[in-house]
């Protein structure tokens, strides 16, 4: 392709298209392999004719945002070091910079081909040794059928941490020790040079934190992504300053492996472990073979040897580009397959499952109206002490009215950067379960017994939210957020939004909250959401025989007319609620700030339930629940009832 | 299965600015190519595109998979 400067090759749309398809591929193996896609990209780059320095440096620019976004999300798994992520961080950055130096210097001094060169010899000896040990590893695995070995400190770690060099020493909490920071020096620097290199430093980093350092395998994968980060606002800004970065190249890569990468994470949970690294290693060794075959056309360039015939270089690098092509294809063809076929009797296994609770449903008597009954009680659960509260009155309100009650804890799945991906889900269901595992005991403490769910999903709100569809759920009971400072007004956005999505009622439950046993206080504004709030009182208010007080509040710039309206409405509830043979009173309250006259009334009257009518909005307006309703739960020191109408 | 549309909101969203950033960056890609490849301190253009597409179309990838309904086994 011809180039626009010395640098920039020239983008056509079939540039693009492969460019595309390179970032895919690239996305889905680094995905499914956990490590970065650069070993297969920078290669791709150089074998469509971009110099190996561009195609280095767009790499890096490429990763470094999406190291970010991967090291705080595993963080919230508790699984980055940052203390040794910076530490090594600094010294993979010096690395970094010599890497790039180096780079530029032979770039300066022996044009591009030089510069290919480097690259090129750097590929054939890192992936030589790299894949060589991977595909050992599978074939141990495969032979000895022990997936789960269990990791173990070696010898050399051992010594490192035996190892005192007074005033050297740091303490990592990845390691519960102190390590001499003369061993993560040269660690760290041989990352960073790697990385300047050939865009991938975690082939070094990676292995030395777990067999030099004794670091676990998911906090080096982890922390080694906040190295990445450091390392490449560093390596950016180096070769960006130079005008080596081609941020279209970046961005068209980019694209592509966004979507292949999370793709091929979740392709790792459907396939056994040595698959995975047979993948790895095989393609490791044929982009290997594709490099090392362009060395000679790199070489005669130089001069180094005899010129080789243009005929023979066209051939050569056909044959590279075909070779790197065909690997490629041939993982991505292996992991979509595993993905296919896993998710395919996945579903399957999913499907019979779901017609079976179908089944229980439809046996069941049907309703003609929902509202007020409480039949299938959801409660949500993080293992949090803000979900506490919800799973007791959850379970004490399915024992009294001896409603089903179903438990659902859910894991955060959101592995569009890093890999892993099998051991960053198995730990973070391995968690889940135990949450979900203590929520039985409490339940059972309680006397009743909870159906246990666990969903997995990017937001919390909408697997709740289609639970409680799947389950023809009556009511979800959630837990609310803190109440100090800025978030005594905040309902937790998750309680929010499965306010606003779901199709039936929401109990929320402030953390110290218990079951009501005294008064319920219902709240009415006039409107249809009114009296479905009514309904739903007068059934709890039967169901645990108690009185009900019901108030509406008006505002000073109410008129005449509309103070009517609400004594009129207020006298017709009543008179329904005590038809039921329910004990009611009613009042009218003024004040400019309905929602602290609701909860400061319902504190004198010594009310432990509020109920309220919530607007089943749509649009946007889905998720602004009326300002007096998120008021009314946010201050409320007792469970508020939310009736979906 | 609830209504697919329910969800739509942040995908389309997402895309939309996905799309725009694309769009731009290409329209401008003459200028770009060449301010960047100048080297000094244009490197703050790739750096501030890098991370306002990795924002917005990691966003919107994430989105995506889970609006088809694509998730890992468990």
């Amino acid at each position: 392709m011809e180039t626009i400067n010395a640098s920039f090759i020239h983008l056509d749309l079939v540039g693009v298209l492969l460019l595309l398809i390179f970032g895919f591929v690239g996305g889905l193996v680094s995905g499914f392999i956990g490590s970065g896609g650069a070993f297969v990209l920078t290669p791709a780059m150089m074998s469509i004719g971009v110099p190996g320095i561009v195609a280095v440096a767009s790499n890096i620019c490429h990763k470094f945002p999406k190291a970010l976004v991967g090291a705080l999300k595993r963080a919230k798994y508790g699984q980055v070091d940052f203390k040794l992520g910076a530490v090594l961080g600094v010294s993979a950055e010096a690395g970094m910079l010599y890497g790039a130096h180096l780079q530029e210097s032979i770039k300066t001094a022996f044009g591009h081909a030089g510069s290919n060169l480097y690259v090129s010899a750097a590929f054939v000896f890192v992936l030589a040794i790299v894949g060589g040990f991977v595909l050992l590893d599978a074939w141990k695995i495969h032979r000895t059928g022990d997936y789960h070995a269990e990791e173990k400190l070696t010898r050399l770690a051992r010594w490192v941490q035996a190892l005192n060099i007074p005033g050297t020493m740091i303490y990592f909490p990845s390691i519960k020790t102190r390590i001499s920071f003369l061993v993560t020096i040269p660690i760290g620097f041989a990352t960073g040079m790697l990385a300047a290199t050939i865009a991938v430093g975690g082939f070094i980093g990676v292995p030395a934190m777990m067999y030099v350092l004794g670091v676990p395998a998911l906090m080096a994968s982890a922390s080694e992504l906040a190295i990445a980060f450091i390392m490449g606002v560093g390596g950016t800004i180096k070769y960006g300053w130079g005008g080596f970065v081609d941020i279209r190249l970046a961005m068209i890569i980019l694209a592509g492996s966004l979507f292949g990468i999370q793709l091929g994470a979740i392709g790792t949970t459907y396939v056994k472990p040595y698959m995975v690294k047979v993948v790895m290693g095989v393609i490791m060794i044929v982009v290997l073979v594709s490099r090392a075959i362009v060395i000679p056309v790199y070489l005669s360039d130089l001069k180094l040897i005899g010129e080789i015939a243009p005929e023979t270089v066209r051939h050569l690098q056909n044959l590279s580009f075909g070779i790197m092509s065909l690997a490629l294809l041939a993982g991505a063809g292996i992991i979509l397959r595993a993905l296919i076929m896993g998710m395919h009797t996945h579903h399957k296994e999913l499907a019979v499952a779901a017609a079976t609770t179908a089944l229980a449903a439809r046996r069941k008597p049907l309703r003609l109206s929902p509202v007020g009954h409480f039949d299938h009680i959801l409660t949500a659960t993080d293992g949090s002490e803000f979900s506490a509260g919800a799973l007791r009155v959850a379970t004490r309100f399915a024992k009294r009215n001896q409603a089903e009650l179903t438990t659902m804890s859910m894991v955060m799945i959101d592995l569009e950067i890093e890999g892993m991906a099998a051991e960053v889900i198995k730990q973070a269901e391995g968690e889940a379960r135990q949450v979900l595992a203590a929520a039985q005991a409490v339940a059972r403490a309680e006397g009743y017994d909870t159906r246990i769910e666990l969903r997995q999903g990017l937001n919390a709100h909408k697997e709740i939210v289609r639970l409680a569809d799947d389950q023809h759920a009556d009511l979800i009971v959630m837990g609310r957020r803190g109440r100090r400072g800025v978030a005594l007004m905040m309902v937790g956005e998750s309680t929010r939004k499965v306010i606003g999505y779901a199709d039936c009622s929401v109990l929320v439950v402030p953390r110290a909250a218990g079951i009501w046993e005294r008064r319920i206080l219902l709240a009415t504004d006039g409107s249809r959401h009114g009296e479905m709030a009514a309904e739903a009182a007068g059934q709890v208010a039967k169901i645990f025989g108690l009185p009900i007080t019901l108030i509406s509040v008006l505002r000073p710039k109410f008129d005449d007319q509309r103070r009517a309206e609400a004594q009129l409405e207020v006298d017709r509830v009543r008179d329904a609620l005590s038809r039921e043979g329910i004990e009611v009173d009613s009042n009218m309250l003024e004040g400019a700030d309905p929602a602290a006259a609701i909860v400061e009334f319902a504190r004198q009257r010594g009310a432990d339930l509020i109920v309220m009518g919530s607007h089943g909005r749509t649009g946007i307006g889905r998720l602004l629940l009326g300002s007096v309703s998120e008021q009314v739960i946010g201050l409320a020191t007792c469970p508020v009832l939310m009736v979906k109408a | 299965m609830p209504d697919k549309r329910k969800d739509l909101g942040p995908l389309l969203t997402f895309g939309g600015l996905t799309a725009v950033l694309y769009f731009l960056l290409f329209y401008f890609e003459s200028e770009i190519v060449e301010l960047t490849s100048q080297g000094g301190w244009t490197f703050l253009l790739p750096v501030a595109v890098a991370f306002a597409i990795s924002y917005s179309h990691g966003n919107f990838t994430s989105q995506f998979w889970d609006w088809l309904g694509i998730k890992a086994k468990h």
